[in-house]
């Protein structure tokens, strides 16, 4: 694989940059990343690394049933093991922790819910659902104690298919429902009936995508502490690390002022490191209960027992001759597990929300079933529901462009929102700004699409199966939901040192992306100093502003508009000092290099002013600025919750956008794809750091391939999961990838300070979409469709089999 | 992590390896370790000692007549190392090909990943169509078998709990030699190989020898006598036979995660072709 970068940003001269580039500074200045030597010589320490006096190790029994009743647990030949400290059954954990808060509640969306302990008391409800857990002096005497625990299960009924889950006589996950359906999420513009009556054509299909996550390098871990003062230390692989805390004290009946979350380096989150497991309060009672720290680390097959992502669409498009799409009719079955408190469900509705993505339909109307089954639940998953919208959306129109002989290029363009009408509403969205047209046309010059589709013309007359893929991804992010700890806005302090060195406390983190190094740029442009002496402060709940972490590539949009708040307000101060004493007007005043020069010349050092407020600002009066210190709290403007007239809300504030183009070449005989190109635009807005935003879309893109082609959690006819390792879920590799050229247009937003959209999750459904697209381009001489995911050489083969010889 | 209180043993004599495996209510040996280890570390394998060859003299390729010996300690950057003809090209061309990086090519070892018996792993059908013969010793002696008869089904193999594969044993007959595989991305087990060999016979015409893996639990020889002793082409005709052998010759087939056995069945075929088209390649050149 070779990445390479095309450096075409442009700003949409239709829309005023600074309308929205509030800082009135340049960005994009490629700063290496700040801790990119600690990381690549081995020198990051990440949970694992985190060394505690005493510490003690915990380890979890699974329930190896998809749906059982607990008769009994017994702990008493595990207690007697070597090196075990204690043992713990759900019943005993009952009065120790209460329910593990939802990530985000569907009660609080008016839906029903359910209640999740740290360890199963009376029922089961997935395999892996942990059951008891022992603590011992090692992990290796904590693991073999676990086979000593003796558990009574009652075997029930269990279903893993969504399908058979709606069935009447079906296995009920929670007794107290009335089905198996948590939410019905419905997005709906238009007559959609009326458009599918009048319009020229309309086609049907049913997609499929499957079950998978995000596999991060670095899996979960969690280390509790209690200490003497009754603090609890709670160090944590979390993306969320304050809200965690809320809800650690929710579900411990601990004052919140009594704990502290350390959420550590993380090697990667991808939403899989979204709080809402069991095992966040599981540590924190056991470490209470013996009175050490208690380690627990996720083993890889743990980690791929959280699913996401596995959903049907039964879509219909109705269109005109010209490849107008008028209409869109769409149910989405999401199968997502047996809920739990994670935050996996949301996917549902994002799934459904994304519709009619980046085109000008009117009419569509569009439901997702949120069902549960017996498979384990699902987490946060980069993309987010969005890629599944994205490859019904991006298949669907191929489909039509088809049935019309179109070139699929033609058809989105016919269908594409133009730019001068952005703002653009739908039915949960308000589109802030876009030039979709731009960046296809940057994609196709990119790819060098004719090209492609010559080459197709003449590979196929040789009779191999050659595909050309098109996709585009419009990416809502920086959601904001009312009445759980999801929320739009973050906050950030900015602090000068008497040395004038610059610290930046924020509340969001990074998942190993490099934001810090962003919103250290951004404050160190205001400034008017370097980048290195500018120091960003995450993860710490007791250092850090009360922030809701990383999530939906929010991290600049929120973290770097606080701190650039927040810098504003310092550099007043400091400009006021600075004009006192150069006997100039502060407004007039120059903040460059380290240096604050007036208009005539005169100049000091950043340092020297910083320590002229901590030293003299009560001596020198007109000064009167004793601090160099500032918090603010952001949040873009086009988060709306109350609804407009037409009862539209848009809970997402930002839409990056990114077009794709790859080819692939299928073999007939094995159904093995084979990627040979592959190019992508992105246009997230403003862009602070060109090298992170291309760093996060080679691997959004490489995520989505894989997707594409390989990575699946599948069960088997005993309700178990079968796929624990790296064998069996088949990640991207090197060899497997083609050069992947990629290139940029930058539309700033205009509802966010800086004018950024957000990068990180961006390109992952595009990819999905496009793949899936290039191998249904291949199979076309055949007359076949492959639409279950992922394309494996077994799906596309089947797909092969069904083609009528000629 | 590994649950039972491991003995780890090196020792110096097979005889000795093989009293501690008698010994043991579960033994196991260690070749490389490539699979072993991440098996206990999962709980998938419960074992309570653990014998590594690498003291055993067992790392040698040695040539032996008209055979080459390949120890039970050898790795395939060892093969890959070796000096030019002393191992089949075979056995090179697959040892090139394993995927998992440089660490498990310097540690993994062929006498392991044959004892180990996955259907998705590269050596067995190697191993049966070099017509290679696997000694074997126990408390009770040494014996010899023939890879054909060593493997008895998915991950299990004639050896017994007291039993250590000491060497291959191969015919040094090898004229030319074909290998493919299947695999769905590169980090994927192979779903099917098929390697093919060419091998001089006494009356100068050629005796063919195709098997295949990853179809089957076991590797199957496919019978390709009809090719004669003649250079064979591989026309419409010749490809059509092979395809038809090969269907004919599957037994029960493997289905795992990654791929049913109606998929393997029907890109057995193929693959077979691409070695024997390996195969032509090299006898032509």
């Amino acid at each position: 694989m070779t990445l390479t970068h095309s450096p075409a940003a442009t700003a949409n001269p239709d829309l005023d940059p600074g309308q929205s580039a509030g800082s009135n500074v340049e960005h994009g200045e490629r700063v290496r990343r700040k801790d990119g030597d600690l990381i690549l010589t081995g020198r990051g320490r990440y949970l694992d690394d985190i060394e505690l006096p005493r510490l003690t190790h915990a380890a979890v029994l699974r329930s190896p049933h998809p749906h059982a009743r607990i008769i009994s647990v017994n702990l008493d030949a595990a207690l007697r093991m070597p090196g075990v400290v204690t043992a713990l059954s759900g019943g005993q954990a009952m009065p120790l922790a209460g329910p593990v808060p939802h990530y985000y509640d569907p009660a609080v969306a008016g839906e029903r819910t359910a209640e999740f302990r740290c360890l199963a008391v009376e029922k089961v409800l997935y395999v892996g659902q942990p059951v008891a857990a022992v603590v011992a002096e090692t992990l290796h005497e904590a693991e073999a104690a676990l086979k000593f625990i003796e558990v009574d299960y009652e075997v029930l009924p269990f279903v893993t298919d969504e399908l058979a889950a709606l069935e009447p006589g079906a296995p009920r996950i929670f007794e107290d429902w009335d089905d198996n359906v948590l939410i019905r999420s419905a997005f709906a513009e238009g007559d959609t009936d009326a458009a599918f009556a009048g319009a020229a054509h309309t086609l049907r299909e049913e997609i499929r995508i499957q079950r998978y996550n995000t596999a991060p390098m670095e899996t979960r871990g969690y280390i509790a502490t209690w200490g003497l003062d009754g603090v609890l230390t709670f160090h944590g692989s979390s993306q969320n690390p304050h809200p965690l805390r809320s809800n650690l004290a929710t579900s411990l009946g601990v004052p919140e002022t009594k704990i502290r979350v350390v959420a550590a380096r993380l090697g990667g989150g991808f939403g899989h490191k979204f709080h809402g497991y069991p095992e966040e309060p599981l540590v924190c009672v056991l470490s209470k209960i013996v009175g050490r720290p208690v380690q627990w680390l996720e083993t890889r097959s743990d980690s791929m027992l959280v699913g996401a992502r596995e959903m049907v669409h039964h879509i219909e498009v109705a269109f005109e001759d010209d490849g107008e799409i008028v209409a869109w009719r769409n149910l989405i079955h999401a199968n997502i597990g047996a809920l739990g408190s994670m935050a996996g469900w949301g996917m549902s509705f994002v799934a459904g929300m994304a519709f009619p993505g980046p085109y000008r339909v009117k009419n569509y109307d569009v439901t997702s079933l949120a069902i549960v089954t017996n498979k384990a639940p699902w987490n946060g998953a980069r993309g987010y529901g969005k890629e599944s919208a994205a490859l019904a959306i991006e298949r669907t129109v191929d489909r039509v462009a088809q049935e019309l002989g179109l070139d699929p290029v033609q058809v989105r363009r016919r269908n594409f929102i133009p730019s001068d009408e952005f703002p653009y509403w739908t039915a949960a969205k308000r589109l802030d700004s876009g030039n979709y047209d731009g960046v296809m046309d940057k994609v196709v010059e990119l790819a060098g699409y004719d090209a492609l589709r010559l080459e197709q013309v003449s590979v196929r007359g040789e009779g191999r199966l050659f595909g050309v893929g098109v996709a585009f991804e419009l990416t809502p992010e920086g959601g904001d939901f009312p009445g759980d700890l999801v929320r739009g806005f973050d906050t950030s302090t900015v602090r000068v040192d008497p040395s004038g060195d610059v610290r930046v406390l924020t509340g969001v983190t990074s998942p190993g992306t490099g934001n810090e190094t962003g919103i250290a740029q951004v404050v160190a442009r205001e400034l008017g100093v370097s980048v290195d002496t500018v120091t960003v402060y995450q993860g710490d709940t007791d250092v850090s502003p009360y922030g809701y972490g990383n999530a939906s590539s929010r991290s600049m949009n929120v973290g770097g508009g606080s701190a650039l708040l927040a810098a504003r307000d310092v550099k007043e101060r400091l400009a006021l000092a600075a004009g006192v004493l150069m006997e100039d007007d502060p407004a007039a005043l120059t903040f460059a290099d380290g240096w604050i020069t007036t208009t005539n010349g005169h100049r000091m050092r950043f340092s020297e002013v910083a320590r002229a407020v901590f030293t003299q600002s009560i001596a020198i009066p007109a000064m009167n600025q004793p601090q160099l210190e500032s918090t603010r709290t952001y949040g873009p403007d086009n988060l709306l919750h109350v609804p407009d007239e037409h009862g539209r809300v848009s809970p997402y504030p930002t839409y990056p956008n990114s077009g794709h183009i790859a080819s692939v070449e299928v073999d007939r005989d094995t159904g093995v794809v084979r990627l040979l190109s592959y190019a992508a635009v992105d246009d997230c807005g403003t862009v602070i750091n060109p090298t992170m935003v291309e760093g996060q879309f080679f691997g959004a893109i490489v995520m989505g391939i894989g997707g594409a082609l390989w990575e699946e959690l599948p069960y088997d006819n005993s309700g178990r999961p079968v796929a624990g390792t790296f064998k069996h879920y088949l990640m991207p590799r090197t060899p497997d990838l083609p050069e992947i050229r990629i290139g940029s247009q930058v539309t700033p937003s205009p509802f966010t300070i800086l004018g950024t959209k957000g990068a990180g999750e961006g390109g992952v459904a595009g990819a999905v979409a496009c793949i899936a697209n290039a191998v249904n381009d291949a199979l076309r001489p055949l007359g076949v469709t492959a639409h279950q995911m992922p394309l494996s050489g077994p799906r596309v083969l089947e797909a092969i089999n069904t083609a009528v010889p000629l | 992590m590994i649950r039972t209180n491991l003995r780890y043993h090196a020792p110096f004599s097979v005889e000795d390896a093989c009293r501690i495996l008698a010994a043991s209510e579960s033994g196991a040996v260690i070749g490389g370790g490539t699979v072993l280890l991440p098996r206990m570390t999962r709980d998938e394998r419960s074992v309570l000692d653990a014998v590594h060859v690498r003291n055993l003299g067992l790392s040698e390729i040695e040539q032996a007549g008209d055979t080459v010996l390949i120890g039970a300690g050898v790795t395939y950057t060892e093969v890959l190392e070796a000096r030019e003809g002393l191992v089949p090209s075979l056995l090179t061309t697959m040892a090139r090909g394993i995927t998992g990086g440089a660490q498990i090519r310097n540690q993994g070892t062929l006498v392991g990943s044959a004892a180990y018996a996955n259907p998705g792993s590269d050596v067995p059908a190697v191993l049966v169509a070099l017509d290679t013969t696997l000694l074997i010793q126990g408390t009770r002696g040494t014996r010899e078998v023939r890879a054909a008869q060593f493997f008895r089904g998915p991950f299990v193999v004639d050896l017994g709990p007291d039993e250590i594969v000491t060497q291959l044993s191969i015919p040094h007959a090898e004229g030319a030699s074909g290998y493919a595989k299947l695999k769905l991305s590169e980090s994927s087990w192979p779903i099917v190989t098929a390697a093919a060999v060419a091998a001089p016979s006494t009356d100068g015409g050629w005796r063919y020898r195709l098997a295949i893996g990853g179809a089957c639990g076991v590797p199957i020889p496919v019978d390709l006598g009809f090719l004669g002793r003649d250079r064979f082409e591989l026309d419409a005709e010749t490809a059509g036979q092979v395809r038809q052998n090969v269907q004919d010759t599957l037994g029960e087939l493997w289905s795992d995660e990654l791929a049913p056995g109606s998929y393997r069945q029907q890109v057995a075929g193929p693959i077979a072709l691409k070695a024997l088209a390996h195969l032509d390649q090299e006898m032509s050149s």
